[in-house]
């Protein structure tokens, strides 16, 4: 995923759908709605290289004349379940 | 109408239509450098504090092709007016020389670069973020991303 390609795209349609995560979507809008942050949620992921598991944190970040923002953080490294 | 055109406290000349200086409000005289005694010469003639070498051929331009010009010029000092080139039509519906307005827009210029600044600032923080960041608006579309690509991290 270069900047340039998702720039300004839906998360569901970056990377040919992969982040099209039911729980993922379910959390990120539980942080729009309820100020909610969730810490490294697992999810699997498919690389060129084959698959394996990254971890996902989420928090808001900004409320301005934007709007709401996400701000995600992804370790893709040692990702072990931990719970949210 | 002499007090009207004196109060509007919007630097104005007006020139006629081969670029002699016909009048002039007095703000005007903070960006180009004119005199009541300069009635009559031409606005080439006339030095300026603008930081804007084409302002006589943007008017011949508008003379020729009666389409007004903008432009956001930076004075000598620093502030930044927009300057704006319109053709003058007589009450006949005659072309007969231009209006030159500059609007001090200095307040708004000073605004955008604290925008953009704020942005360099916050692009920069999230780039010394070692793994992919991704920052989502509230459309959950991605409003910005840092340079560490998922496929450069594994």
């Amino acid at each position: 995923m270069k900047p340039e390609e998702i720039a300004d795209k839906y998360i569901y349609q970056i990377d040919n759908g992969k982040w099209n995560n039911s729980k993922l979507i379910s959390l990120l809008n539980k942080i729009l709605n309820e100020e909610y942050a969730f810490h490294r949620l697992v999810m699997e992921y498919e690389f060129a290289t084959g698959k394996k598991n990254i971890c996902i944190s989420g928090r808001r970040s900004y409320q301005g004349e934007a709007g709401e923002m996400i701000m995600l953080t992804i370790e893709t490294g040692n990702c072990k379940q931990e719970g949210e | 109408m002499k007090n009207l055109f004196n109060s509007t406290e919007i630097a104005t000349i007006f020139l006629d239509k081969e670029m002699n200086i016909r009048n002039f409000t007095p703000e005007a005289s903070t960006l180009i450098k004119i005199r009541k005694s300069d009635v009559g010469r031409p606005i080439g003639d006339i030095a300026t504090n603008i930081k804007y070498k084409y302002l006589e051929s943007d008017i011949k331009q508008v003379l020729d092709r009666l389409i007004m010009k903008e432009e956001e010029i930076q004075t000598n000092d620093g502030n930044w007016y927009l300057m704006r080139i319109v053709p003058y039509r007589t009450s006949e519906d005659v072309i007969d020389g231009v209006v030159v307005t500059f609007v001090d827009i200095n307040q708004r210029m000073i605004a955008e670069k604290k925008i953009k600044d704020a942005l360099k600032y916050a692009e920069s923080l999230i780039n010394t973020i070692k793994e992919p960041v991704l920052v989502l608006d509230h459309d959950l579309k991605v409003f910005s991303s840092n340079k560490y690509s998922m496929k450069n991290s594994i």
